[in-house]
């Protein structure tokens, strides 16, 4: 009697090593945050990850494993170029990498496989953006938002001074924004794990997911400005704001925004 | 081949632990102590007074020195350096930032780039000192040594 056997995808090169190659990249991308996670004492349950990044790389590591009659794999000299990459020891030169072999991957694979590939993609270009680009532009980038909140606040109070990234009133109580705290910095996370949160739950209409994605720029812009706001108002309300009251009515937002918009945008 | 690739995995992995693992205090502290080596080779010595820290954006140092009126205060920061326009704020706009040289305004790319030289320069074996935080000076320092404006340019170039 003939023995029976099933594909199993990492028995299977095509299938194995392009994603292997992808987690792992991620995985040595993420460690820098793991890192400060375990010095600070903090992170909790996810190391300091952010859920969204947890999301956007479970759902491209799922698509990228299924079974594809493509040829996935790179050249040998490409896999070579990426491991090496991958082990310079640092985590940005990492989402480099993975953002080097994902968009390959994108272009060769065909299917769930080249979406799994597009999502590793866009996880390793928005790293590398909060990582790298956004800190070479840190004093740009906070202080038009800085900008935009001062002109907020200054409809109702006439005492509020902007300079450069600092907001507020110079003698009682100012806000200095932060680069991770901009909509510059989180707003293309969310945007990541949104189309992988719609992947996700099934077949994905693109006219509903490119309306999500406008959707959530819109909704996110409001609400951090607001948040931000808030914190430059007072010392007081940057306590509540800040503090983790504020901190997790945010975040919760945050999640029930991407499921809600993900959970539509799957809806064919 | 998959046996390769997860070798080479775990190896970067442990690279980057070994790396990022030196961080945070041990960077903070060494330029702890270079900023009180610059400052007492000058005749500063530091204040007992409350440090003026601002929460996790720099932690602040003041130094005085007998027969100077005004103090000098030397600040770490932290995160991406963005508190270097409040630490200007707070002074008047008399300071002026440490990274490798005096500089006007710190740059996070030429911060990026140090990190990334260090980290590869410790790939290859190479000794290579871990890079420092911007510090921030008030008042600005100056390229000629006086007696209370605080140690000059040269003495804080690395």
């Amino acid at each position: 009697m003939p023995a029976r056997s099933i594909s199993v995808p990492f028995a299977s090169r095509e299938v194995a090593i392009p994603a292997l190659i992808m987690i792992g990249a991620a995985l040595n991308g993420l460690i820098v945050t793991m890192s400060a996670s375990f010095t600070e004492g903090g992170g909790g349950l996810t190391f300091g990850i952010s859920p969204f990044q947890i999301i956007a790389l479970f759902v491209a590591a799922r698509l990228s494993l299924a079974p594809d009659h493509a040829d996935g794999s790179g050249t040998l000299w490409l896999e070579a170029f990426i491991l090496a990459l991958i082990l310079v020891p640092s985590s940005a030169v990492s989402w480099l990498a993975l953002a080097v072999y994902a968009a390959y991957q994108a272009w060769h694979a065909n299917g769930p496989r080249r979406t799994g590939a597009l999502i590793f993609l866009a996880v390793g270009l928005t790293s590398l953006w909060s990582s790298v680009l956004l800190k070479w532009l840190a004093l740009p980038v906070t202080t038009a938002e800085t900008f935009v909140i001062a002109q907020l606040l200054s409809l109702v109070r006439a005492d509020i001074v902007q300079v450069a990234n600092v907001v507020g009133n110079p003698d009682t109580h100012s806000l200095i924004l932060m680069t991770k705290c901009t909509t510059s910095d989180a707003l293309p996370h969310a945007a990541v794990a949104l189309v992988a949160v719609a992947y996700l739950l099934g077949e994905v209409n693109g006219k509903r997911l490119k309306q999500a994605l406008l959707a959530l720029c819109g909704l996110y812009v409001l609400a951090n400005l607001a948040r931000l706001s808030a914190m430059a108002w007072s010392a007081e309300s940057y306590a509540l704001v800040h503090g983790p009251i504020g901190a997790n009515v945010f975040d919760l937002f945050q999640a029930m925004v991407v499921l809600a918009l993900g959970n539509w945008a799957s809806e064919a | 081949m998959a046996l390769v690739v997860v070798l080479a995995l775990v190896l970067g992995v442990a690279l980057k632990v070994s790396r990022y693992g030196e961080r945070g205090d041990a960077s903070a502290q060494t330029a702890a102590m270079h900023i009180a080596e610059v400052m007492s080779a000058y005749g500063w010595s530091k204040a007992e007074l409350p440090s003026g820290d601002s929460g996790s954006v720099y932690q602040q140092k003041t130094f005085l020195k007998p027969g100077c009126a005004k103090p000098v205060v030397v600040a770490i920061l932290g995160g991406n350096a963005e508190g270097a326009s409040f630490f200007r704020l707070q002074h008047g706009g008399d300071a002026a930032f440490i990274q490798g040289d005096v500089v006007d305004q710190p740059s996070g790319m030429r911060r990026q780039l140090i990190g990334m030289a260090h980290g590869i320069a410790r790939m290859l074996g190479v000794a290579s000192k871990a890079p420092s935080p911007v510090l921030a000076v008030s008042p600005a320092p100056s390229v000629s040594a006086s007696q209370c404006s605080g140690p000059p340019v040269a003495a804080w170039r690395s």
